[in-house]
This record gives structure tokens, C-alpha cells and sequence, in this order.
């Protein structure tokens, strides 16, 4: 019983600290690539070339003082970064890395990963209303608007992808790429889901959340130290969470990019990193290079186009399935 | 054992979140601890082995539904409610109706369950099954999908048209034809001005 325990745990953290870390040199990346876009040079004073910049800054957050407001209701402003930094890790349970490598081979882990991310929008809000002020609280209303109706047309792109697979298992719906990644058929779909998918995340240039001209910084300005950094986690292993689950969906997972001699030779684990590698690099680029939409122009794409497109999308690709009698059994 | 461990755990969060959401002062307490209920009765079910109500109930109830009232509830100036006060003005009627729905429950659990008891064996219900692939071949997915598609199809259709009306119902009533035009921007228009087309001097 307690061998088991031990065991369970130490899973668990075999798929979290990777993550971390891997959170810790996200954040260096994106610094190092923004720069090198408006040429700089990005942090390089500590460690080699700068990569232990992460890990200082990591230690400056953590020695900080934590400040509560004197307003502020401070059990809900407590329990708020906690449970968007635990919503954004509890994703990584189903999610398939290579052939073997998976926590849970959950049956339905695509409606597991659409669950989580629905219920990621309650830290925020938690995080707006306790604050008890005027700024957090209008990012926190304008998060909660923009998640909800970009998770509408994310939910209708990946009944898309699942009636192609014909599974609800994540397994299932990278081995159904074998023959062909559904970034080929779903072309417009893709594109779309990227869209959303910065939306979903609160990342630019849909980051009205956090906007700095208006909002100052949005539904974390009055967290410090090691609240904020549970915030700042929390956001960037969503985005990892969100390119992995890209990559499942559309680019094949863990599947080589020709099934030929040297490309099927390399770990699937590695063919999976280079693709989340992708999505992080997609995330940076657009941060780097788009303005920020205003709001009412998010809202028109998210309802006005995004959800029609994704809606008449399905439609002809189940009528394609099922004319061609396609449907997968 | 250990899930039995978990599942007094979260009966025990289940019942008193419930009572929290009635008991607490404060609405936005209420509408959280209604969150808190409703994600501990879908792990209760994921615990019964039906994650997939489990989940949809976490989706729709959890991540759409509750978050609009907590929304609504967020922007509403808050003010203590006492409730020592009214309490007893409601109490014959909310007792009412609890034991009507404690009585229909009752009634409702043992029909339900009698005719579709598996290890009935008596020569009306002696028929073969073959239980691993009544367990172990189709998912859970699937085989709501053919009790949905075949046995309750007509359920189904019906509750798809409620589920239509309710979405036109509401843009039928706050679709208001006003006489004067409304400033819109075209952003293609926008977009394709030119500093010749537009500056003059």
C-alpha cells in the first residue's frame, strides 16, 4: 500500500518537475527570441550566455515579501494562484508523450483536457473579485468574456478532429494520424485552433486581460512575490499544455515526419518535443510581432467568425465521412 | 479501500458545500461553494467509473454555467444578507417541496432499478449475456450513443428543439429594429484607406 503510494507519487513528479523546468526555460526563450526580433541581446550576464537567468529571478520571486491589500478578502486571494498553477499542471496527467510514456490512458482524455481549461477561467476571476479594486476587476470580467466564448468554437474544433479519429482517447487520435496528419484534411481548422488558442491562454495579441495602457496589469496587479509567480506558472504551462495539445491534434503527436529509415530511428519523445518546441516558438513570434486587438473586434472574431466557420467546418466534414462511408468504427 | 477512503472524502466536501451554499452570508461564497459541490459529485461519479457524465457535468455546469452566475453575482453590489430573519417565513414551503422531491426519489429508485437488475435469474429475465463484451468491448462513450441514437431517439430530437427555442427565444426578444442607423466600422473600409484618399490640404 505504501510501495503504491510511493510509486503514484513518484510519477507524478517525474511528469511535473520536466515541467517546470521546462516552464523556467520557456520564459528565458522568450525573452532571448524577443530580442533577437528587435535586436538585443536578451538577458546574458548569468550563468553561461544567460541561462541561469531563470532560476535567479525564480529566487528573487522567492525570497520577495508577499503583500495582501487591507481590503482585499484574503482567503479567496490566497486559494486564486493556487488553483490556477494546480488546474494548469493536472492537464499533463493524460497527455501522451511518446508510444508508452503516459500518466493515465484516460478513455475520454480529450474531454478531461477541455474540462481543466474550462475551469482555468476561476482563478482569474477569483483573483479579480478578491482584490477589491477597480483594474483587476475589469481584466477579470474581460477574461472571463473572452475564455468562455473562445472555448465555444475550441470545443467544436475538437468534436472536428475526434469524428475524423474516431476516439475520444488522445491515443487513439495520434495513431489515426499515421497515414496522414490531420493538419492536411483540417487545414482551416488548424489555423483557427492556433487563434483560439492565444486567446484562450490570455496571450497576446489577445492579452486583454493583462493589458498595461489600460488595465496596468490587469487581474495580478496586486499580487507580489510568490503569488505572482504561481500566476506567472500557471500561464506559461497552460501555453506548453496548449502547443502539446496541438501537436496531438493536428501534427501527429509522437509520430516521425515520413515513417523512413532516419526519421523513424529518433525516440517519439523527441519527435514530440520538436513539435511542442513549435507551438512555443508560435507563441513567442506573435507576441513579438502582432498589436493588441481592442475588445469588441475579439468578441466579433470569436462569435462572428470563428464559431460559424468551425460550426460549417464540421458539418462538411461529416458529410464527407459520411458519403464516402469514411466514418472510422 | 482506498477509493471507498475517497469516496466518504468527497461525500463529506459534497454535503458540506451544500449546506455552505445555502448557510453562507455572502453570494459570491455561495455560488464558489456550488462549485466546490459540483466538482465533488462528478469526482464521486468519476469514482463509479462514469467519467464521461462526470466530465460533461464538470464542462457544462461547472465551466459555463456557474461561471456566468459567478459573473453576474461578481457585479452585483454585494451586501450581507441576514437570514436568521426570513428563514422561518420560507420554511413551510422550502420543507414542502423537499419532501415532495424526497418522496419521488423515493418512488422513482426501486422501479428504476428493479427491471434492469443484471443477476436477476428468473425464467422471465433468463437470457445469456455475454460480459465481456457487454463490459470490456464498447466504451462508455459508445454505448450512450446506442442507447441515445436507438432506444431514445424521439427523447433526443425533443430535448435538441427546447435547446433551439430557448436560443432563438431570447434573440427574438432583444432584437430591437431601431429606426435611426447605427455607426458601424467597416474594417476592411478602414484598413484600405491610403494617406492620398484621405489627407487633403
Amino acid at each position: 500500500m505504501i510501495v503504491l503510494i510511493i510509486c503514484i507519487v513518484l510519477k507524478i513528479l517525474v511528469v511535473v518537475v520536466p515541467l517546470l523546468i521546462s516552464v523556467a526555460y520557456f520564459t528565458i526563450a522568450e525573452r532571448k527570441i524577443m530580442g533577437i526580433i528587435q535586436r538585443r541581446k536578451g538577458p546574458n550576464v548569468i550563468g553561461f550566455l544567460g541561462l541561469l537567468q531563470p532560476l535567479a529571478d525564480g529566487l528573487k520571486l522567492f525570497v520577495k515579501e508577499t503583500i495582501f491589500p487591507s481590503n482585499s478578502n484574503i482567503i479567496i486571494f490566497l486559494i486564486a494562484p493556487m488553483l490556477t498553477f494546480i488546474l494548469s499542471l493536472i492537464g499533463w496527467a493524460v497527455l501522451p508523450l511518446s508510444k508508452q510514456i503516459v500518466l493515465s490512458d484516460l478513455n475520454i482524455g480529450v474531454l478531461y483536457l477541455f474540462a481543466t481549461s474550462s475551469l482555468s477561467v476561476y482563478g482569474i476571476i477569483m483573483a479579480g473579485w478578491s482584490s477589491n479594486s477597480k483594474y483587476p476587476f475589469l481584466g477579470a470580467l474581460r477574461s472571463a468574456a473572452q475564455m468562455i466564448s473562445y472555448e465555444v468554437s475550441i470545443g467544436f474544433i475538437i468534436i472536428n478532429v475526434c469524428i475524423c479519429a474516431g476516439s475520444f482517447n488522445l491515443s487513439f487520435i495520434v495513431l489515426a494520424q499515421n497515414n496522414v496528419w490531420f493538419v492536411v484534411p483540417l487545414l482551416p481548422m488548424f489555423f483557427i485552433f492556433c487563434v483560439s488558442m492565444l486567446a484562450e491562454t490570455n496571450r497576446h495579441p489577445f492579452d486583454l486581460p493583462e493589458a498595461e495602457a489600460e488595465l496596468v496589469s490587469g487581474y495580478n496587479v496586486e499580487y507580489s512575490a510568490m503569488t505572482f509567480a504561481l500566476f506567472f506558472l500557471g500561464e506559461y504551462a497552460n501555453m506548453l499544455l496548449m502547443s502539446a495539445f496541438v501537436s496531438i491534434l493536428f501534427l501527429g503527436g509522437w509520430l516521425p515526419l515520413v515513417n523512413l529509415f532516419p526519421f523513424n530511428y529518433l525516440p517519439g519523445s523527441l519527435w514530440f518535443s520538436l513539435k511542442l518546441v513549435l507551438g512555443v516558438i508560435f507563441f513567442i513570434v506573435t507576441r513579438a510581432t502582432l498589436p493588441r486587438y481592442r475588445y469588441d473586434q475579439l468578441m466579433y472574431i470569436g462569435w462572428k467568425s470563428f464559431l460559424p466557420l468551425s460550426l460549417g467546418y464540421l458539418l462538411l466534414s461529416v458529410g464527407i465521412l459520411i458519403s464516402f462511408n469514411w466514418l472510422p468504427t | 479501500m482506498i477509493v471507498n477512503l475517497f469516496f466518504y472524502f468527497f461525500s463529506f466536501i459534497l454535503i458540506v458545500s451544500a449546506l455552505m451554499t445555502i448557510l453562507s452570508q455572502n453570494s459570491i461564497y455561495s455560488v464558489l461553494f456550488l462549485v466546490l459541490s459540483f466538482v465533488s459529485s462528478s469526482s464521486i461519479l468519476f469514482l463509479l467509473e462514469c467519467e464521461y457524465i462526470s466530465l460533461i457535468f464538470i464542462i457544462i455546469y461547472v465551466g459555463a454555467i456557474a461561471v456566468l452566475f459567478l459573473f453576474v453575482v461578481m457585479m452585483l453590489d454585494v451586501k450581507t444578507v441576514y437570514l436568521a430573519k426570513d428563514s422561518l417565513k420560507y420554511f413551510p414551503f422550502g420543507s414542502f417541496i423537499g419532501i415532495v422531491f424526497l418522496i419521488e426519489i423515493a418512488l422513482i429508485i426501486p422501479t428504476t432499478f428493479e427491471s434492469a437488475n443484471p443477476y436477476n435469474v428468473s425464467f422471465l429475465w433468463n437470457c445469456y449475456f455475454d460480459w465481456f463484451n457487454k463490459l470490456d468491448y464498447f466504451t462508455e462513450v459508445m454505448s450512450i450513443g446506442h442507447l441515445l441514437y436507438t432506444d431514445y431517439i424521439i427523447q433526443f430530437l425533443l430535448s435538441g428543439n427546447i435547446l433551439l427555442l430557448a436560443t432563438v427565444g431570447p434573440v427574438t426578444l432583444v432584437l430591437i429594429r431601431s429606426t435611426k442607423p447605427t455607426k458601424t466600422q467597416v474594417t476592411f473600409k478602414q484598413l484600405s484607406r491610403t494617406y492620398s484618399s484621405v489627407l487633403h490640404i
